[in-house]
């Protein structure tokens, strides 16, 4: 059997697939260069298995391909393949939701604390200060910039998924409180991972740092809006490694503007990357980062133990843990 | 969304952009220092045809290039002509199939800087 690997993979996984069979490996993180159209069609001919992290496989391309078996894509939600056409042939799709969830609980937790001890301005102050004035910055920064603990503060996490949990984890330690709110998690799991389970307007009401960890979809979308912020504390921070389709990002950067709330760190932007001549770039009091949440090197560990497992057991006629097309198994045997 | 109805139309339109674009002082300024070769493969009208962009000089022809461009985009006629006149979204095109990319993604984002430029004179040739 063929494996085709444009995702980056460790040398674990690598390794046991070498074991099933052939493996072409050619990560993007390497080659910089994506495969599309007829050349995917070119470089999956005679191909068992092809795991990917961006390259586009859509219905042409799918069409065309009569050896693939199993696709895998390396991201949470796999919006680089068709997946019904994939269904329509048969082929299972395999994804990795949570590949990125120590990078984005990570992250989401820098940039309270960057929030909370005002690290930006405090560099700043340092790197940019008029050497007469040295007295003058030292006295500034003890004065305006004095920080504030995570110690005792309440932490709201919406989405109280992979990630959510993991931000938990984290925070805990810190002694921080935290709540959370998801619709779809029970109270007694949410304890288990230290958190207590509230509504979304109390969880905003409540909280010093309001962190978002949702998937998006079409019943979510705008879920925090002008109404949702009113309720937040004027000393809260708003956090978004999400995904800014969740807010309302006008309204957040009003609340911002009129320092309504504290401030926010934001990963994620209704036009990426954000526009230079965004509003937002002005506010001193927000943390502006490029979309780089889920950009770790262990994601290649994370990944490949999600995925390499999967395969495993799609071959071995086993059911996989992350399967985006469950309806296809009934007919689905790998063919050796 | 328009498109054209023949190759020969299409190869018209895309030698006049071609010209216009060796004869531009804008876009060699804007592209010194750039190394971007990009070849477009439109699928419905079997039709094939490159633009270069080397350190300041901007070549390109029909047909596909000698050694092979960087960066390949395949798409309908009528995407590309959408894509050109600002009417299609070029990442909604990739993310829906329409169009497909291959290639280094580094080179293609060089380019960035040229489309202003690029969609003017692409709509001045077509005209």
């Amino acid at each position: 059997m063929i494996f085709y690997i444009t995702a980056s993979l460790d040398d674990d996984g690598l390794n046991q697939l070498r074991s099933l069979g052939e493996v072409r490996y050619y990560p993007l993180a390497e080659t910089k260069s994506l495969l599309g159209g007829s050349r995917l069609v070119r470089a999956l001919e005679g191909v068992d298995v092809f795991i990917t992290e961006a390259d586009n496989l859509k219905a042409r391309e799918l069409e065309q391909l009569t050896s693939l078996q199993i696709i895998c894509s390396c991201r949470g939600n796999p919006v680089n393949i068709d997946v019904q056409t994939a269904t329509t042939k048969g082929i299972p799709v395999i994804h990795t939701p949570g590949r990125n969830a120590e990078g984005v609980a990570d992250l989401a937790v820098a940039l309270m604390l960057m929030l909370g001890r005002h690290i930006l301005q405090a560099e700043s102050a340092l790197r940019r200060r008029d050497p007469a004035q040295e007295m003058t910055m030292m006295a500034r920064v003890y004065f305006d910039l004095k920080g504030t603990e995570m110690w005792c503060k309440t932490v709201g996490i919406v989405g109280f998924g992979a990630i959510g949990r993991k931000v938990a984890a984290r925070l805990l330690p810190f002694g921080c409180q935290i709540i959370a709110c998801d619709p779809f998690v029970e109270e007694g799991v949410m304890a288990e991972h230290g958190a207590g389970k509230v509504d979304l307007d109390a969880l905003l009401a409540a909280s010093d740092y309001v962190t978002l960890h949702v998937m998006p979809n079409e019943a979510n979308r705008g879920m925090i809006g002008k109404r949702e912020i009113d309720l937040m504390k004027p000393t809260a921070y708003f956090i978004n490694t999400a995904r800014s389709a969740l807010t309302d990002e006008a309204a957040l950067c009003e609340a911002l503007a009129t320092h309504q709330i504290a401030g926010a760190g934001l990963d994620v932007y209704d036009k990426e990357p954000l526009p230079l001549d965004h509003p937002l770039m002005k506010l001193e009091n927000v943390v502006l980062l490029p979309h780089i949440g889920g950009n770790t090197l262990e994601v290649t560990t994370h990944q490949t133990q999600i995925v390499v497992p999967d395969i495993v057991r799609l071959i071995h006629g086993e059911k996989p843990h992350n399967i985006m097309n469950p309806e296809v198994l009934g007919n689905f045997k790998f063919r050796r | 969304m328009a498109g054209f109805e023949t190759k020969e139309d299409m190869a018209k339109v895309i030698t006049l952009w071609i010209e216009k674009m060796k004869a531009d002082p804008s876009i060699a300024r804007r592209c010194k220092g750039v190394n971007v070769t990009m070849g477009y493969e439109i699928t419905d009208l079997d039709f094939a045809f490159h633009t270069d962009f080397i350190d300041g000089v901007v070549d390109g022809g029909l047909g596909e290039a000698d050694p092979p461009s960087k960066v390949f985009l395949e798409m309908e006629s009528a995407t590309f002509d959408g894509m050109m006149t600002g009417e299609v979204d070029a990442a909604s095109a990739a993310m829906s199939g329409e169009m497909s990319f291959s290639g280094d993604m580094s080179a293609a984002m060089g380019l960035q800087a040229l489309q202003e430029d690029l969609t003017r004179m692409y709509l001045e040739a077509r005209e």
